[in-house]
């Protein structure tokens, strides 16, 4: 007993060259007498400091792989097979002293949400001493080396933060804490689930940029798990990719973003909204189907079923892996036909681009919208005093981040919650009541909504047919008779079959529902669709089609959008205009091509490099660890001064900055001639990708 | 702080009101048909007299009704803290105990035990005990009063099965609540982390998961406290102690409203103390309330 | 949902089941099953030890105690129904008012409550009684009314996590009314939490019950009520005579805990969690 464990612990000199070996990992969870399998036949190793990204969408079984190396899977969940070394320790089978010693020694994990992963009630400061007193620290000894950790992660003001518990932090922050309490062992692996997708976008990037120097730094090897193939570019030397299951290819990074060998990795990279594409040139690439539902039997390829190339075979059996090149290897029969997938299949061909001239009427207009809401005594203006215009058949494109106001923006667009005094909302040149309570029939049906949240949209309690039978009852202006082939009309507007008609919600996948949830909109025939965050809870392979669906509608039926995302990228396909708001502020608005292009706000150009997460290498942008301190402190200047890369001085904090009216229609609110800063993102925008922030602020 | 700026100055009166509307309605009706200002003017009179501490005199006992109210009281604290003393330990200790060894004999047994004693009425819990504490195995007293010479060993002795009787439905709602607690604590992304960073087992459990899990519990204990005073009318008229609940028992029976509603109003408060001790709890153990609070 | 409650193949959801049945049965037919009349006076046969003739024993008036307890359950099913049907119904419809609306309403509803549930519940039905009488009507109303804050104040907080579901607003802009969308929207979501809360209050309804008969505040005699019984029969423990006082005592925490049982078995199934 004693032996084998002891074998099992030092195992042959062979792996000690890896941080972490799994081989023929197939593991399954146990669902009412049923076992179903989540991850098969996994193979996949990482170098002592090496970084290895595993990209998948959900229910792909990724999150399961990082709790099984940790030894720490939910209680129905079993180990059919294989063999998973960590830190030189055979973790399968393992007890749990042998687990303990892995996880106090060789590995540490940081997981998806930040705010939930740190104790409610425990100050810091005690939650990171603890992993200090593990490797037989004192308290003062502790206290120091925690001050230490925390500076590492760049948190300026660590005595205050090791006082502080975990609600008082920002999210970004609370991260930094848990990095610091991942490295405090300094493990030989770093597993991160889903690391940042809880977070903002800018604030997503100072993390990455942190989690890489201090890996590359501390030679730590690195699981990066994400559904973000963005991030794993540029974090990660290898990656993998993990569909249903099953890895379907793994290779060095460059070489599988750059000529994927599995129609899967092909299909996804291509149907990503690209930083240069917009509806009126293409289509987005899809891929058909939905994703299978998790534990779903398969005997072939797991992916044949949406497989734009394969051949009978592949429904057969699973293909073995074909090597492609030194460390580069594919589970398909036909890897040569994925080159072409995506870039040979000629994206559609969008229908004539309307003009978006002056001549048509504002089919949306605002003038001094503002909400404040109150909170006790304190007041925050979640919006303020926002004036837009939007053209019939327009979309206007808003982003922002948490707390920018872009969803309070469409809550009062749609009546759900009432603007302060004051504010106009226009609709097709008609005024709108201020709550929905008050509007009339016309008003209502001449606006739709698509909301966030496929799961809440639809009445998990009322079946599809109820709920569009129910919008056109109140909404519609057909008779009762005709009511049932309006339903099936309407359905088949959004690509959707009417054996679905009479299935509950639950029984939909988040595609579907939300497909559903657009044909509920358009059964009143609007002229005006609000979509808060549509795509948000899709996956990126419906998400294509989706996007395309809204398009197509969009040129059929003239409609005209207010699409609201934090995802620039979705964002700029599908926008003619784009509102860029910051603290409920309107810090930019920019028409047509010109709003993607400089000159922009110093937020906007943020959010810009966010989104192609160019800026990733650069070491000196300023640290946004402060976020919530500022949130009220913002003043009387501009809101997005604390935070700001290209912060003149005190003019900004004092002055609220004047609206800058550029030739073309882009408006931007910043004391920054828009010239200079025309002339200073220009230089960025270029190949001198490393100093995109570190660039030169302008001094006056 | 919302508690004590909102229902504090309100609630007490309104309770009176709420309670004991219907009665003096009923009262008033009989003497003097369909006159409605007596009510108001009464309770105002009433309300006035109380403020004082008159609370008027007991229609049975011709006694002022302070001065029944003060022994049977102190009575009825006696009896609550001796039932607490005994009880909360050994609720806390069952509820944890159970929540981290989840499904064994122990859990079953425990929680099945603890949701008989929750769910039974007090009464039918006490003469169980009498049963079988005091008759078949007469380890205890019948009598819940010692004689009036009596030393504090002997009056604690006398109080001990009344006391268990009434607190055992406590017993139950903190032990299931505990309970609750630590598995939810257990399978907190916090508990999570706290195993990946290579904690022992009794190092989460006693860092991490029983703090979360105390909380929640305690805030069950302080509300739950004032429900002690609906069980002391049953466990005071079995055991015939002489507290408020055989005060307010004897009042109901014998339709002596001056009794009834200022033992009423003194529950009333007591609950809203309780509540408002609870809140203070909840502060105190949880910092994100406290500084929720401290900020307003 | 009737799906997921016919999966309810839980041994305590089946133990309570059946014990509840048997109560229901003895309820239904009561004076036909009972082997001896449960309120004829016997002087002949009074405290008679448990024994094969009368398998409970007999209480101090020669009543058999076993046919007292079969037709004693009458009272605790139909109160305790009516009591918690009463306290659902009306916890019901305030919880969807102070969650659907919130603000004013709530505030408005949530003191009244405070207030009431700040007197316990045996308390306030006690006064209650005291001032209405013995009457059915009286005390359903006086064990349910209480009892129906704090079904409000569950329905409530169900009501405010639902009322922010994009559903929710979804009704609004089609124009909806506010019954539809309580009734139509919000309640099917949380019909779970109403049949646990319905459960729920039956048994604290029969508790309420059982200890105002104690109390011979509740039903009055000669009903053989099971609290009754007891009240009656319990000075007599003290010279030991436990039998009359023990088995209808085993019988009121028998049908609580069959409650409490199936109200686990529900809450474990994920209804109204």
């Amino acid at each position: 007993m004693k032996e084998q464990e002891k074998q099992r612990e030092i195992a042959p000199g062979a792996e000690e060259r890896f941080a972490l070996l799994v081989r023929g990992l197939t593991v399954g969870f146990d669902v009412q007498g049923r076992t179903q399998t989540v991850l098969r036949d996994l193979n996949l190793s990482i170098r002592q400091n090496g970084s290895y990204g595993l990209v998948g969408e959900s229910g792909c079984g990724k999150s399961s792989l990082a709790l099984t190396i940790a030894g720490y899977l939910a209680r129905n969940a079993r180990i059919l097979s294989g063999s998973v070394v960590a830190g030189g320790v055979e973790v399968v089978g393992a007890n749990r002293k042998v687990l303990r010693r892995l996880r106090r020694d060789h590995i540490s994990m940081v997981f998806q949400d930040p705010a939930r992963s740190l104790n409610p009630i425990m100050h810091i400061g005690r939650q990171i001493r603890e992993c200090f007193a593990l490797r037989g620290m004192g308290r003062q000894e502790s206290i120091s080396a925690a001050l230490q950790a925390l500076e590492e992660v760049q948190i300026s003001d660590p005595e205050r933060v090791m006082r502080s518990c975990a609600y008082e932090l920002s999210g970004g922050m609370q991260q930094r804490v848990i990095i610091a309490m991942a490295l405090a062992k300094n493990p030989d692996l770093l597993i991160l689930d889903e690391p940042t997708t809880a977070l903002d976008a800018t604030v997503e990037m100072e993390v990455l940029r942190l989690i890489r120097r201090l890996t590359a730094a501390r030679n730590i090897a690195l699981l990066m798990i994400s559904h973000n193939f963005r991030i794993v570019e540029q974090l990660c030397e290898r990656v993998g990719v993990l569909y249903a299951g099953s890895l379907v290819e793994e290779g060095p990074t460059g070489q599988v973003f750059e000529r994927p060998g599995h129609p899967y990795t092909a299909s996804l990279l291509a149907c990503v909204p690209g930083p240069n594409i917009v509806k009126a040139e293409s289509r987005l690439f899809t891929i058909s189907g939905e994703l299978p539902r998790l534990g779903q039997q398969v005997t072939g390829c797991s992916f044949e079923p949406r497989c734009p190339v394969s051949e009978r075979e592949c429904a057969a059996r699973f293909p073995p892996a074909l090597r492609l090149a030194q460390e580069r290897w594919v589970h398909c029969f036909f890897p040569e036909r994925a080159e072409g997938l995506g870039r040979a299949v000629p994206p559609l061909p969008a229908p004539a681009t309307r003009t978006t001239s002056g001549q048509s009427a504002p089919a949306l207009k605002t003038i001094s919208l503002r909400k404040t809401f109150h909170h006790g005594s304190a007041l925050l203006t979640a919006v303020d005093g926002i004036d837009l215009e939007v053209l019939r058949g327009e979309t206007l494109g808003i982003v922002g981040e948490t707390g920018s106001g872009k969803s309070t923006l469409a809550k009062l667009v749609l009546g759900l919650q009432r603007p302060d005094a004051g504010s106009i909302i226009e609709l097709d040149g008609r005024s709108l009541a201020p709550a929905v309570t008050e509007r009339t029939k016309q008003d209502l049906r001449a606006i739709g909504a698509v909301l966030q949240n496929p799961d809440t949209t639809l009445n998990p309690r009322h079946t599809i047919r109820y709920a569009l039978d129910r919008s056109l009852a109140m909404l519609g202006t057909v008779p009762k008779s005709q009511r049932k082939a309006e339903v099936s009309a309407i359905l088949s507007k959004v690509r959707l079959r009417e054996e679905i008609l009479d299935l509950y919600p639950s029984h939909l996948s988040g595609g579907m529902k939300q497909r559903v949830s657009i044909a509920r909109a358009l059964i009143s025939h609007p002229t005006t669709l609000v979509c808060d965050e549509a795509t948000s809870g899709l996956d990126v392979s419906v998400q294509a089609a989706f996007l395309n669906l809204l398009v197509e509608l969009q040129s059929e039926l003239d409609l005209t959008y207010v699409f609201i995302s934090h995802d620039l990228r979705v964002v700029q396909y599908i926008s003619d205009r784009l509102l860029v708001m910051h603290r409920g502020v309107a810090v930019e608005l920019g028409v047509g091509a010109q709003a993607f292009k400089p000159p922009f706000h110093p937020y906007t150009e943020l959010l810009m490099d966010s989104a192609e997460r160019r800026s990733i290498e650069s070491a000196s942008s300023p640290l946004r660890q402060t976020r919530q301190d500022n949130r009220s402190s913002a003043g009387t200047g501009c809101v997005f001064h604390p935070l700001c890369p290209r912060k003149l001085g005190s003019i900004c904090e004092m002055q609220k900055p004047p609206v800058q009216t550029l030739p073309g229609g882009k408006q931007i609110r910043c004391h920054i001639p828009a010239g200079e800063l025309a002339q200073l993102q220009a230089k960025v925008s270029g190949d001198d990708v490393a100093n995109s922030l570190s660039a030169p602020v302008a001094n006056e | 702080m919302f508690f004590l700026g909102q229902v504090l100055p309100g609630s007490p009166g309104l309770a009176i009101l709420g309670a004991s509307a219907t009665p003096e309605a009923v009262d008033t009706l009989n003497r003097s048909l369909g006159y409605d200002r007596p009510v108001v003017v009464r309770y105002l009179d009433w309300l006035q007299g109380a403020l004082h501490g008159d609370f008027g005199e007991s229609v049975i006992y011709g006694l002022p009704v302070s001065q029944l109210l003060g022994a049977a009281a102190f009575n009825s604290i006696k009896l609550c803290i001796v039932a607490l003393v005994v009880i909360l330990p050994l609720s806390l200790f069952g509820g944890i105990s159970t929540g981290v060894f989840r499904g064994s004999v122990w859990d079953r047994v425990v929680t099945m035990f603890a949701m008989s004693v929750m769910v039974v009425p007090e009464f039918v819990t006490g003469i169980v005990l009498i049963v079988v504490f005091a008759i078949k195995i007469p380890l205890f007293p019948v009598a819940a009063t010692a004689a009036p010479d009596a030393g504090f060993l002997s009056t604690l002795y006398h109080l001990i099965l009344p006391s268990i009787a009434l607190a055992a439905v406590l017993f139950g709602y903190v032990a299931r609540v505990a309970r609750a607690g630590t598995i939810e604590a257990f399978e907190a992304d916090y508990t999570r982390t706290a195993f990946v960073k290579g904690l022992s087992t009794s190092r989460v459990v006693i860092g991490h998961v029983v703090p979360n899990a105390v909380l929640p519990a305690v805030m069950v204990i302080a509300t739950q406290v004032g429900y002690l005073f609906g069980g002391l009318v049953v466990i005071e008229r079995l055991f015939n102690y002489p507290g408020l609940g055989l005060l307010i028992f004897q009042a109901a029976a014998h339709k002596d409203f001056p009794t009834l509603q200022a033992s009423a109003l003194v529950i009333g408060c007591t609950y809203i103390v309780m509540t408002l001790v609870a809140d203070l709890l909840q502060m105190t153990l949880n910092p994100r309330v406290r500084s929720e609070v401290l900020s307003q | 949902m009737s799906g997921r409650l016919w999966r309810l193949r839980k041994k305590g959801f089946v133990i309570g089941a059946a014990i509840l049945l048997f109560w229901t049965l003895c309820a239904v037919l009561g004076p036909a099953i009972a082997p001896y009349s449960a309120v004829k006076v016997d002087l002949d046969s009074e405290l008679l030890y448990p024994s094969l003739t009368h398998p409970f024993g007999t209480d101090d008036l020669g009543r058999d105690v076993l046919s007292r307890v079969i037709v004693g359950a009458r009272d605790i099913v139909t109160y305790s129904l009516c009591a918690a049907a009463f306290a659902t119904f009306l916890g019901l419809c305030l919880g969807l008012l102070a969650g659907y609306f919130g603000r004013v309403i709530d505030g408005v509803l949530s003191r009244i409550g405070e207030t009431i549930m700040s007197i316990p519940g045996l308390i306030f039905a006690l006064l209650v009684v005291t001032a209405l009488g013995h009457s059915f009507f009286a005390i359903v109303f006086a064990i349910g009314f209480g009892d129906a804050w704090a079904v409000a104040r569950t329905i409530k907080s169900v009501v405010i996590t639902l009322r922010y579901q994009d559903y929710v607003s979804m009704a609004q802009l089609r124009g909806e009314s506010s019954l539809y969308i309580m009734f139509r929207e919000l309640l099917p979501n949380a019909l779970g939490v109403v049949l646990v809360e319905f459960t729920t209050r039956i048994g604290l309804s029969a508790f309420a019950l059982a200890s105002l008969a104690f109390l011979g505040l509740g039903v009055q005699p000669p009903e053989p009520a099971w609290g009754l019984q007891i009240s009656a029969q319990y000075t007599q423990l003290m010279t030991g005579i436990w039998w009359p006082v023990l088995f209808p005592a085993l019988a009121i925490a028998s049908f609580v805990i069959a409650i409490y049982l199936m109200v686990d078995a529900l809450q474990d199934r994920g209804v109204g969690a």
